[in-house]
């Protein structure tokens, strides 16, 4: 997935972290590291673009 | 949980009798076509045309413009070989697998080469990252296999395939006794386990927390590794992804999985695992 946020292509965020996230929100599991992590790839790709 | 034969005869009665000619095979080879044939659909799709399997790329008609007709594979596991494999841009013969390669969010694009009417009661196998596309594609063909491989592997646009990990490790769910076995006589280690959902959630366990970190901060694993920081960020998702898993069911062990990245100053999360899980343990 880094190599792809580093070439500005469109990486496999949703289904690498939405399960986790996802499945936080379902069974009340503190996924806060996650999301902070998926923010900051989010943030990446849209520099990148 | 029943075993499952690959046309789910069984599972299935309605279909069965719906459709009454069943490919046939047993110590047959079985027929495979691969959708969506990057670093990991080209590498699986080279390996069992050299060991004599009916192969067919399913590709989108730009690419199949550009295929040359052949892969070529320089593999540290399986060596340096090229071979002819068949290629069209929709399904049009009859396979007994379906392997499915895409990256995530190109598999809707994807599954239109393999029309549900043309698939049939072929094993659909998915070899993705992540847990979702399971139901997908159960939605849309009858019979789904969960997969999952451990390699890096890469595909250039000469069809050239690079897989520089020293191993290829694919995990099968219920129901792939049949694959695995034309896996394992084309070259690949494959397991079967009785439970699909520790098959993905041990994949995305792994993966997850490594790719989330190397991409948010820019680097390879041994810089996240490096700095206490990132580090601490790694194991942080470690434990969230080890926690929903548990709560899907799944049991990881967290130490056994801290320790795959606890050292190695390589950046190659997946070698660097194998290096322990070959080293004997201490005291041993």
């Amino acid at each position: 997935m880094q190599k792809d946020v580093a070439a500005g292509h469109q990486p496999e965020l949703d289904a690498i972290a939405g399960p986790i996230l996802r499945g936080g929100a379902r069974h009340g599991v503190d996924v806060l590291m996650t999301r902070e992590l998926v923010a900051l790839v989010q943030q990446r790709v849209a520099a990148a673009r | 949980m029943p075993t499952a034969r690959i046309n789910a005869s069984a599972l299935r009665p309605s279909a069965l009798a719906s459709t009454p000619t069943c490919p046939a095979f047993g110590s047959e080879m079985l027929r495979h076509a691969v959708l969506g044939p990057g670093g990991i659909g080209a590498l699986v799709a080279a390996t069992l045309a050299r060991a004599g399997r009916e192969v067919v790329l399913l590709v989108r008609p730009p690419s199949l413009r550009s295929y040359p007709g052949r892969i070529q594979i320089e593999s540290v596991v399986l060596g340096s070989f090229a071979v002819d494999v068949d290629a069209e841009s929709q399904l049009s013969r009859e396979v007994e697998v379906l392997w499915v390669t895409p990256k995530a969010i190109m598999l809707d694009a994807a599954v239109g080469l393999a029309p549900p009417e043309q698939v049939r009661r072929a094993a659909v196998v998915p070899l993705m990252n992540g847990i979702d596309h399971v139901a997908r594609l159960r939605g849309r063909y009858e019979l789904v296999v969960a997969g999952a491989i451990r390699v890096e592997s890469e595909r250039g646009p000469d069809w050239r395939v690079h897989q520089k990990t020293p191993f290829i490790r694919v995990e099968l769910g219920p129901g792939g006794e049949e694959i695995a076995g034309e896996l394992r006589a084309a070259g690949i280690e494959c397991t079967v386990r009785d439970d699909e959902a520790e098959v993905l959630w041990q994949k995305l366990a792994f993966l997850a927390p490594v790719a989330l970190t190397t991409s948010a901060l820019g680097e390879p694993v041994g810089a996240v590794r490096n700095d206490p920081r990132w580090r601490a960020r790694l194991e942080g998702a470690q434990a969230e992804v080890v926690a929903v898993a548990c709560a899907e069911g799944v049991a990881i062990d967290e130490d056994a999985l801290r320790s795959l990245h606890g050292n190695g100053a390589r950046g190659d999360a997946e070698l660097d695992a194998e290096r322990r899980r070959r080293r004997p343990p201490a005291g041993a």
